[in-house]
Parts: structure tokens; sequence; C-alpha cells
């Protein structure tokens, strides 16, 4: 009897340990998919407006060869997953109403239920006021993250 | 109801022109009634192929004024307002170049060949002091002047205009080498197809522009007085300078 309450006392700890220590997992790896969240996004904005500019100066002379060129050289790093969409070639003095960015989940090799990866579309305007060129929609890829996630946390 | 086409020589690149004209014709749209459309080449030599095949209802430039555009007969029905524009031959601040004679064998940057106060100016004021330089293109005035601050040419022609709002833009100082005479800011220009009632609508929008205060707005923003009349008669002298240099 002794020894079986022992063996409760034990088991239990045992069982309170690997929670406590799941959880503090589960809690680390949901703050680093966060911060690389906020990466990714930082990441996405900084590409598309150093390639806005550019972009405008294509569009104006209507040389849109050049703006697919801009968009592929800005994705040279393959860190957007789909190429970045001229939405719209309308000039118009006010920009039309988007439909809400859709969102996109990436199958994660971190494992599927936690670590799923959900990437927004990015829109931005590429417009000399009142005249709005186009919106360029691009979609940032969850790949370099999840290789940065899959880094730090695979065993060394 | 077609927009018609509105061409603006390329004194800059497509975007900032963008940005300073498409408020203007925005304006000019909702006053005269007449739809205008923004539309440039990438290039000078583009631009002025462009008006050369007539793709432009109106136009915002002097190189009409080459005899080569002589037979589409363009017409003048207003200019940019202000001071008189001149060619300044600048350096930079620090330059030991301080007359045009200095310049003998030295790289000068122009806007282009067909650039009036870039180069047609310049060029004769250059001939005429007996002084060869290094001729570097540089596509527009932007460029030219990002030549001159890089330090990749001794000097660079501009005109007067241009140079001030850039030295003001970028906070750079610049010796000025060498002024021109004035000549009548860039003219709007009309092609002959366009009916004589919409320019008439047209030139009473761009005219009155300076005095209405719906544009303040817009004239504050692009820095600009708006337009003033003219006619063809006001750019003799620069056909004549361009017949000096044989354009």
């Amino acid at each position: 009897m002794k020894l079986n309450l022992k063996a409760v006392l034990l088991g239990l700890t045992g069982i309170a340990i690997v929670l406590v220590m799941l959880g503090g997992l589960a809690l680390s790896l949901d703050e680093r998919i966060r911060a690389a969240h906020q990466r990714m996004d930082v990441r996405t904005q900084r590409l598309a407006s150093a390639g806005v500019p550019l972009l405008l100066n294509s569009l104006v002379v209507g040389d849109l060869a050049s703006a697919e060129q801009t968009i592929d050289n800005l994705n040279v790093d393959r860190v957007l997953a789909r190429r970045a969409a001229l939405r719209e070639r309308r000039t118009h003095p006010h920009p039309r109403r988007l439909a809400a960015p859709p969102e996109r989940i990436e199958r994660s090799r971190l494992g599927p239920a936690l670590h799923a990866l959900k990437v927004r579309e990015t829109r931005i305007s590429i417009a000399a006021d009142p005249v709005v060129y186009a919106v360029l929609a691009v979609t940032p890829s969850s790949a370099p993250i999840e290789a940065e996630l899959w880094r730090r946390s695979a065993p060394r | 109801m077609v927009p018609l086409i509105f061409g603006v020589l390329n004194q800059q690149s497509p975007a900032l022109t963008a940005e300073r004209w498409n408020p203007i014709l925005h304006y000019l749209t909702a006053v005269s009634g007449v739809p205008l459309v923004l539309k440039m080449g990438p290039t000078v030599d583009e631009t002025n192929a462009m008006m050369a095949r007539s793709v432009f209802d109106l136009m915002f430039t002097n190189h009409n004024f080459q005899s080569e555009f002589d037979g589409i007969g363009y017409r003048v029905i207003a200019r940019w307002a202000g001071e008189p524009i001149r060619t300044v031959i600048a350096a930079s601040a620090d330059s030991p170049v301080r007359h045009l004679r200095e310049l003998e064998g030295k790289a000068v940057a122009f806007p282009s060949k067909e650039a009036f106060v870039g180069y047609a100016v310049p060029l004769v004021a250059l001939r005429s002091a007996r002084v060869n330089v290094s001729e570097v293109f540089a596509g527009n005035q932007e460029g030219a002047m990002a030549q001159l601050k890089a330090r990749r040419v001794d000097a660079a022609a501009v005109n007067s205009r241009f140079l001030s709002q850039y030295a003001e833009r970028e906070g750079v100082k610049f010796r000025e080498i060498y002024v021109s005479e004035g000549f009548p800011e860039l003219a709007v220009i009309v092609h002959p197809r366009v009916p004589a009632a919409t320019v008439d609508k047209l030139r009473r929008a761009l005219i009155g522009m300076a005095d209405d205060p719906a544009a303040a707005p817009v004239l504050a923003r692009v820095k600009f007085r708006g337009f003033a009349p003219a006619s063809d008669r006001d750019y003799d002298g620069v056909r004549r300078v361009y017949k000096q240099t044989g354009q």
C-alpha cells in the first residue's frame, strides 16, 4: 500500500513536470511564431515599399514589362509566396474599396496543428494623388520564417 | 467622354512628374469639364517621338519649337507663370571652376540633346566662348543634377527654376558659372485636332487657376503660381536659339 502511494505520488509529480515543460514549450513556440509574424510583415512591407517608386515610374509611362521586371527583382529571395499582383490598372480619382485581404494557411513541417502559419496579403497603393495606378497585392511566404523556427527548435 | 491626352516633357522622373501634374490635371478637368489624362514617354526622346506622332492633344513643353515639329501645327494657349527661365551652368559649391572658359575639356552634364535651356542655350553660350566640353547626357534635369551631386561631372546645365527647387529639396548648394538671358517658361500647346470650343474652356481654366481659391491647395502643393496667357510669338527667341544649334 505504502509502495503504491509512493508510485502514485511519483507518477503525478512526473506528469506535472511534463505538463509544465510542455506548457512552457508551447508558450515559447507561440511567442516565437508571433515574433516571426511581425518580422514577416515588416519584411514584406519594406520590400514592397522599396519597389513602389520604381513601379510608379513604370506605370506612369505605361511600361508594364518594366513593372513586371521590378516585381521579379523584388522577389529574388523568394520572400513572397505568391508573385505580387497588380490588382488594378485603372486610373480614377478615388481608389475603389477593395475586399478584405484573404488569409492563407501554409502547412508547416513543424507540425500542422500548433505551427500552422497564417500569412496575410498586404496591399500597397501605387499612386500619384489623386490617380491610383495600381494596387500591389503581395502575399509573403512563410518558408523563410519556418526555416528560421526550425533552425532554432532543432537540437544542436 | 474620351479624355484628352496631356503630355508633359520629361524634366523629372515620371513618378515626380505624375505627383506634380496629376493634381493640376484633376483640377483642370473639374473646372473645364474636359477630362484630361497624363501621358509621357520614359525618356525625352520617346516623349518627343510621341509628340511627332501627334499622340498628345495637349502638351507642356518647348521642344515643339524645333523646326522638325513645325508641320504638326501645335499652338500655344498658355505658359507656366513666373519669371523667365534661364539656363544655369552650375558646379559644386567647392569646385575650382568659376568661369565658363575653365570648363574647357571638362565633363558637363546636360538633360538631353533635345533640351532647350538644358542644351540648346548652353551650347550656343559654350560655342560663343569657344569652349569645348565633354558632353554627358543624363536623360533629364534630375539626372543631370544627380551626376553633379555625385561628382561624376564638373558641371551641369539645367533651368534656373529647376536648379533652385533641386537645391532646396536636396539641401545642396551649387555655384552658378553661367546664367543666360531669360526665355518664357514652358508652354501649354494644343494639337490642331482639338475643337476650338474645348481649347477655349481649357485656356480659361488654365489662366483662371492662379486666381481661383479652389486651386490654392493644388498650387501650394506643387509649388507654382498657375498659368499665364501666352502666344506663339512669345517663343520666337526659343525658335531662334534652336535654329542657331541646327535644330
